[in-house]
């Protein structure tokens, strides 16, 4: 029997023997003859990137006090007795960012409707179950405790088409199935069941 | 200036994504190729990953990640297109790829044995192989670079390992096999 080392060596040699030296230049060319005429997908994250910093300095601190003030009016005003309550408080804008290394931005959107459950819509601009394009997923929620709202079963979608895969564990739908959101009266904030932590986006002028 | 480029590629800057796509084609070209073992398929998921990291790198957090994330968006893209394989190889048989210099491998029937071991091997598997023994990467490395744990990671390349020696081992059998019936 090969020892470790000696296996290892020879599937590196194996590896090494057969692999390709160079790229055809062709495929370079059409890739970039693709990537001249594709666009950038530009999330805030990009959009940030590209803003001045120093000319917008002023302005956008002026801006973040507030949306501040605006939140913590918000936070006193839906923790009085018989306004808004929890119901209002899950309706609204929300995004968050995946842990590393997707790193990547999560946005959502949540309507209440006439019947009193949620429309939830997520979106993912860089999804690993989906081979790191964006995603969206959707699905009606039920505010099942005060404080909590459960979407069923949520539908998940690639956004090229393509079928998403849990990584590991079981089944995506498995791992969907009840998602819950758990709202934080203090910081205005809800955390769902990956322990990911939604923020309250803005509302512009 | 590798990272002024990544910067500069993802505000838009179509040459400096082309010399950081041209510096890196060939090292992305060899590990699909060695990934998925056939060429065209190879060509088209380093065009693909490359096409999704233009596109994708304004939401590239840091910029020191360029090398990594290209990876995995090359496996990912190798995935993909083998799910093409997998339909095409039930009406196509495969030609193995024939070593391009002579390497340190004892036999051709070693090399025809790790081939067949390998080709048995799932995508994620042929990953961690391609990326540990022929780029160098470690578990940890490798892990960073799939978005898995590094547990995963570890035992993912065991189980390849583990499977790749079955293979020569059944081969180093046969001839004692039939020495025994012809004896």
């Amino acid at each position: 029997m090969a020892t470790d080392e000696r296996f290892d060596k020879t599937i590196s040699a194996w590896l090494e023997g057969t692999a390709p030296s160079r790229l055809p230049e062709r495929v370079l060319d059409a890739t970039f003859e693709r990537t001249r005429k594709s666009r950038q997908q530009v999330g805030w994250r990009g959009l940030l990137g590209r803003i001045r910093i120093t000319r917008f300095a002023p302005a956008l601190s002026g801006a973040v006090v507030v949306v501040l003030a605006a939140a913590l009016a918000l936070s006193y005003y839906s923790n009085q007795a018989g306004v808004g309550g929890t119901a209002a408080a899950f309706a609204g804008n929300w995004e968050s960012t995946d842990p590393p290394p997707d790193s990547s931005h999560l946005s959502m959107e949540v309507i209440r409707l006439s019947n009193g459950t949620y429309s939830v819509t997520i979106r993912d601009d860089l999804a690993s179950v989906c081979d790191g394009v964006s995603s969206t997923m959707t699905g009606v929620a039920e505010a099942r405790d005060p404080g909590r709202l459960v979407i069923g079963q949520p539908a998940y979608a690639c956004d090229d088409g393509s079928k998403p895969q849990a990584l590991s564990g079981p089944p995506l739908e498995e791992q969907l199935r009840n998602l819950a959101f758990v709202y934080d009266f203090q910081g205005d904030q809800l955390q769902d069941s990956f322990g990911l932590v939604w923020s309250r986006v803005a509302m512009g002028p | 200036m590798r990272r002024d480029l990544v910067e500069a590629a993802s505000r838009g800057d179509h040459e400096a994504f082309e010399v950081l796509a041209t510096s890196a084609g060939d090292r992305l070209y060899a590990v699909a190729r060695l990934i998925l073992r056939e060429t065209h398929l190879a060509e088209d998921a380093v065009q693909e990953a490359l096409v999704r990291a233009w596109q994708q790198l304004p939401s590239l957090r840091d910029p020191d990640r360029f090398d990594a994330w290209l990876y995995r968006l090359v496996v990912n893209a190798c995935a993909d297109q083998g799910r093409q394989l997998r339909r095409w190889t039930q009406q196509v048989r495969p030609i193995p790829l024939q070593a391009s210099i002579s390497d340190d491998t004892s036999s051709v029937a070693d090399r025809e044995q790790l081939e067949r071991g390998f080709s048995r091997l799932k995508p994620e598997q042929r990953a961690v192989v391609v990326l540990h023994y022929y780029s160098g990467f470690s578990a940890a490395e490798m892990a960073r670079i799939l978005g898995i744990p590094e547990g995963t990671a570890r035992s993912r390349l065991h189980y390849a390992t583990e499977a790749m020696r079955a293979a020569l081992q059944a081969d180093a059998r046969q001839p004692a096999v039939a020495q025994n019936r012809t004896a």
